[in-house]
């Protein structure tokens, strides 16, 4: 599933490591985000506890999806 | 100035009641206001709160005095002949006097408080009723030196209107280019930075000198997720835009806790995110809906959307009740002219997408005149916002107001 990692405001700095971290534990990390502190990515939802669980991460959030009515819709 | 003839008038003016007095607003530079009054207007008996130490003014004495001066407020009300009202206002021509007005007479507020019952907007061949509504076609203030992203399904980049404007573009969706092909993102782009003169319509756009950031993050079927907006967002970051315009939204009752850790750092590092309230109420079939994502983060501002008579429009969801979750201001956001995909050049529809981009032009707009960034952008949007009617639930704060002279 995809997934976004909040990463921890004291952590922010060493986001890299964090991003390590979390690929050793089965995370397909697609971006890496700085200067907001966040992480995205694909994991199994099995390894989901132990991405929660590695240092530095906040939180770990299922990705959201969002849709736009088609072009000839009168309500955008 | 809008001609009252040709648009809507948001108030009917009635002449105030006064009392002869007038109230002298006094340059903080100003040492000595009891002195300059002698001086300046040749009052001989000048009073002042300094007289009275620490206690009130004493209004028997007041009543006694050709002026009283508030010392702590660097105001004095003054009896004055025209002559010396004139004088008065030579001098708030130099550094001395701020402002020589008028003493009003106020009342206990009755219940009828008026509004905007008689506000009613529409599209002139000047300019779209919504620039006319928010304030936006009288604005000196046009976003110039200001960065505004806009992220969407892109931006039509061969769309004559933008001939000539500073325009980044860059895609976060994979195998897709920054052209929009699907057209709400040229649409709501024209909103919030479009010209206020193009070369044939009305002029469409809010902050129509602002440096475009046009980030896609939904692709041209319109979908996307979280990981393409924070990609966008971190690269608007990276861009230096003050303003981060997102009319995008799931309908999920939920706070989605990324956008609230992510609201609150674009807030600590100086920029804001406006977003739409949504479009899941039907208020015809008594559904109110409710604020979404992201725009129910606490630190993310969400824009619902008005009428032309600045009533809500039916399909503009209500404040969620947790926290975060409030509808926090309003924008015109029905039957909204703006650029769309060439060919077809202009499009004209609804929704809280399109009172989104309004809100983030304005934004612009006030960055471009005071300065403000990140959280004093936000309150001064609040602050300076159009009071109405409408339940706050459904409106915030009220109409986005842009900056005048």
């Amino acid at each position: 599933m995809k997934l976004t990692v909040t990463v921890k405001e004291t952590h922010r700095s060493t986001i890299n490591d964090v991003a390590e971290q979390l690929r050793s534990c089965g995370m397909d990390v697609d971006r890496v985000m700085s200067v907001l502190g966040m992480i995205t990515g694909s994991a199994p939802q099995a390894s989901r506890s132990a991405l929660e669980a590695v240092d530095g991460v906040a939180a770990v959030d299922e990705e959201l999806p969002f849709r736009l009515p088609p072009p000839e819709s009168g309500i955008q | 100035m809008i001609e009252p003839d040709s648009s809507g008038s948001r108030s009917t003016r009635q002449e105030p009641e006064t009392t002869g007095r007038f109230i002298v607003v006094f340059a903080e530079s100003e040492p000595d206001p009891p002195a300059f009054l002698r001086s300046a207007a040749g009052l001989s008996n000048v009073a002042s709160s300094r007289d009275f130490g620490r206690g009130p003014v004493d209004p028997e004495q007041a009543r006694g005095a050709d002026a009283t001066v508030f010392a702590a407020l660097g105001v004095a009300v003054v009896t004055a002949d025209p002559q010396q009202a004139g004088a008065l206002r030579s001098a708030s021509n130099q550094a001395n006097v701020v402002s020589v007005s008028p003493e009003l007479i106020h009342h206990v507020l009755s219940d009828a408080t008026g509004g905007d019952g008689s506000a009613s907007f529409q599209d002139t061949p000047q300019f779209t009723w919504g620039l006319q509504a928010a304030g936006a076609a009288a604005s000196p203030w046009t976003g110039d030196g200001i960065r505004v992203a806009v992220l969407d399904t892109g931006f039509d980049s061969s769309h004559p209107d933008f001939a000539g404007r500073q325009v980044t573009v860059e895609s976060f969706i994979a195998g897709e280019t920054a052209q929009d092909g699907h057209g709400h993102g040229t649409h709501c782009i024209g909103s919030s930075c479009g010209p206020r003169t193009p070369s044939t319509g009305p002029g469409y756009g809010v902050a129509c000198e602002a440096e475009i950031f046009a980030g896609k993050v939904l692709s041209d079927s319109g979908s996307g997720s979280d990981g393409g907006i924070i990609a966008g967002i971190e690269w608007a970051m990276m861009n230096g835009c003050a303003v981060i315009s997102m009319s995008l939204g799931a309908d999920v009752q939920q706070v989605h806790p990324p956008y609230t850790a992510i609201g609150r750092r674009v807030l600590d590092q100086g920029s804001l995110i406006i977003a739409a309230a949504g479009n899941n109420a039907d208020r015809r079939q008594n559904n109110f809906g409710f604020v979404g994502a992201p725009a129910n983060s606490p630190f993310i501002l969400a824009v619902g959307a008005l009428d032309q008579q600045l009533d809500l429009a039916y399909f503009s969801a209500r404040t969620l009740p947790v926290r975060g979750g409030q509808a926090d201001i309003a924008g015109p956001g029905y039957q909204v002219y703006s650029s769309w995909l060439m060919p077809d050049r202009y499009n004209t529809i609804s929704g809280t997408s399109m009172a989104t981009p309004h809100a983030a032009g304005v934004a612009a707009l006030w960055a471009q005149a005071t300065g403000y960034r990140g959280r004093e952008l936000w309150s001064v949007l609040m602050q300076e916002s159009h009071r109405l009617l409408a339940p706050s639930v459904d409106v915030g704060s009220g109409l986005v107001m842009a900056p005048q002279e």
